[in-house]
């Protein structure tokens, strides 16, 4: 879409990559022969929505266009920890899965560079605080740094065939494990991070997972958690169940 | 390059390979990484230890490695161990193939939802042992007392040039050759006949200098972090035997059987226990006071089993719920079912 017009141009600042939902009405869509394609230009007569409501997100369904699914719509397989490293090895692409794992490492209450960081808004690099955003390509660049704090924790899935270390546990499905926003958990006090944290550690857990597989990474795994919270014991029963027929 | 899977391992083993070896068969680079020794002492006692196959001659390299202090040897034996398996020449690739991915790693995705990995990696085919076949068929194998009709362990033949001076550490003499039991022919026949005697894989791991070269699939296949497994006390008291091998945690659902008493250093220690067995239990409450436990009622406890002093070290205990007990039952038994496996690789070895 191109627009020359400063107000669209503003709003399109404020806009966050591959998070901000647009809803355009009427924009004029033509052959642009410099470019060789179909384009959308956004005149007086469009209008922009952001983040619109319900009835965009029931035309994106009715077109089968996925937004803003939560995990737990559309993952069903479940993985013991073994099986998601295997199933790593053996595929290049990234999968998702669900596993019955315990917490066995969750460091919430030690230091907070280990929780929490900080990102640039528009960009979403992690920038050292109150420092200007290091990403050269960010579009925000030449203006006022705007960041955000959001959690960052790194996390270890044990069960009874192995552990998958360092697991990414970010914002927002940190929020929503934890059960507390950045805010709230920066004024908690020690004692009460050791009590979060002991809610979940060593706790057997419904995970949500994200597995790419990586050269990078010593264990050639890497993790993150889209989802997380205490297991419920009758669906771990019929996990195990299932273990047990093969 | 052979693929490992074991984790803690794998810093030894890769040094243990093509760098680490001269020409002339002299190490050239430490065998320890000393940043990740394991400080877990020797414990084992093979005597008791009805499925291990290798207890003989690991009898013989405590022996060996008496020069060495306690932190390191615990890494030696793995040394060791990595070194005989790379010695027992002739059964080919596919007998150190993984096969704890045949069974526990094949869940179905018919009409349930769980997924089928493929249950042979990329590299191996899993080829039936037969000689050790049965030991899949022992039920629960805590209630056993008899040894298992296993078949005499392979001995490990040693190579035709000794290799102690190609594996002799910078500063610990091994005292190598004499960890070695001589060949016996009876070996030959255990091999697996659909295996070429003489295989030579493309990634042999080890450059030893030796005539008999077998085959030398690095395929350990043993998960070595950390596992979590819900156990009954019988089952935990069992398991730990092989705690020096690979690390776990127990989870145990079991009654409070008696008060809490407090003892040294802030310890609350208590009894519990499931069915006819009792076991000593001990929480410090370094980060966490310990909630008000009932007795006669059931409680979960996730901690760390100490086989010498029959202590459970718990670092979680909290009371169960009515759910979590119903459904234990089941995770104790898939994970009794993975143990079976893990000490079958183990025994393999």
């Amino acid at each position: 879409t191109y627009s020359w017009d400063r107000e669209t141009i503003q709003l399109m600042q404020t806009l966050i990559p591959k998070e901000s939902l647009l809803f355009i009405a009427d924009a004029k869509i033509t052959f642009d022969s410099f470019r060789g394609s179909m384009v959308a230009t956004v005149n007086s007569r469009s209008i922009i929505t952001v983040n619109p409501g319900k009835k965009p997100q029931q035309h994106l369904q009715k077109h089968n266009i996925r937004w803003n699914e939560t995990p737990e719509d559309s993952i069903t397989d479940v993985y013991t920890v073994r099986q998601l490293k295997q199933k790593a090895q053996e595929n290049p692409e990234a999968f998702f899965g669900i596993t019955y794992s315990f917490i066995s490492k969750l460091d919430l209450d030690s230091s907070v560079s280990k929780v929490i960081r900080t990102r640039c808004s528009r960009c979403k690099f992690l920038v050292p605080e109150d420092m200007s955003c290091t990403n050269q390509l960010c579009p925000g660049r030449d203006q006022v740094f705007s960041a955000a704090t959001c959690f960052d924790l790194l996390v270890d899935l044990s069960d009874h065939t192995g552990t998958l270390q360092a697991c990414h546990l970010r914002s927002p499905m940190a929020e929503k494990t934890l059960g507390c926003t950045v805010k709230e958990f920066t004024s908690l006090t020690d004692d009460k991070r050791t009590k979060m944290k002991w809610r979940l550690l060593l706790e057997r857990c419904k995970i949500y997972v994200k597995v790419v597989p990586s050269a990078k990474i010593k264990t050639g795994v890497r993790g993150t958690i889209l989802a997380c919270s205490l297991a419920d014991p009758g669906e771990v029963k019929q996990h195990m169940s299932a273990l047990l027929q093969h | 390059k052979p693929t490992l899977h074991t984790e803690n391992r794998t810093t030894l083993l890769c040094s243990f390979g093509f760098p680490l070896l001269s020409p002339s068969g002299c190490l050239s680079v430490p065998l320890f990484n000393q940043k990740k020794r394991n400080r877990i002492p020797l414990t084992s006692t093979p005597s008791e230890n009805e499925f291990f196959s290798h207890s003989e001659y690991m009898a013989s390299i405590s022996s060996a490695t008496s020069h060495s202090t306690p932190g390191e040897v615990f890494t030696s034996q793995y040394i060791i161990k990595e070194v005989y398996f790379h010695f027992s020449s002739g059964t080919g690739p596919s007998s150190y193939t993984v096969r704890q991915q045949d069974s526990s790693a094949s869940v179905n995705s018919r009409q349930n939802k769980y997924q089928t990995p493929r249950s042979e990696s990329a590299q191996s085919k899993p080829t039936p042992r037969t000689g050790f076949s049965q030991m899949g068929r022992q039920p629960s194998p805590y209630s056993q007392q008899s040894r298992p009709p296993l078949p005499p362990p392979p001995p490990v033949p040693p190579p035709r040039r000794p290799s102690a001076h190609a594996v002799q550490p910078q500063k610990n003499s091994w005292k190598f050759t004499n960890s070695f039991e001589p060949q016996r022919p009876s070996f030959e026949g255990k091999r697996n006949s659909n295996q070429p005697q003489t295989a030579r894989p493309t990634e042999t791991q080890v450059e030893f200098d030796m005539k008999n070269q077998g085959a030398f699939p690095v395929k350990p296949a043993i998960e070595n972090s950390l596992r979590i497994l819900t156990a009954v006390i019988d089952g935990m008291r069992h398991w730990s035997q092989f705690r020096d091998k690979v690390p776990y945690l127990f989870e145990i659902f079991a009654t409070l059987d008696s008060a809490v008493t407090l003892g040294r250093y802030g310890a609350k220690n208590f009894l519990i226990r499931d069915g006819k067995d009792v076991v000593q239990c001990v929480f410090y409450e370094n980060e966490q006071v310990l909630p008000r436990l009932i007795r006669g009622q059931v409680h979960r406890c996730v901690g760390n089993y100490d086989r010498s002093r029959d202590v459970l070290i718990c670092v979680s205990v909290r009371p169960g719920l009515p759910s979590e007990l119903r459904n234990a039952q089941e995770a104790v038994k898939a994970c009794d079912a993975e143990m079976r496996l893990l000490v079958k690789l183990l025994s393999e070895v």
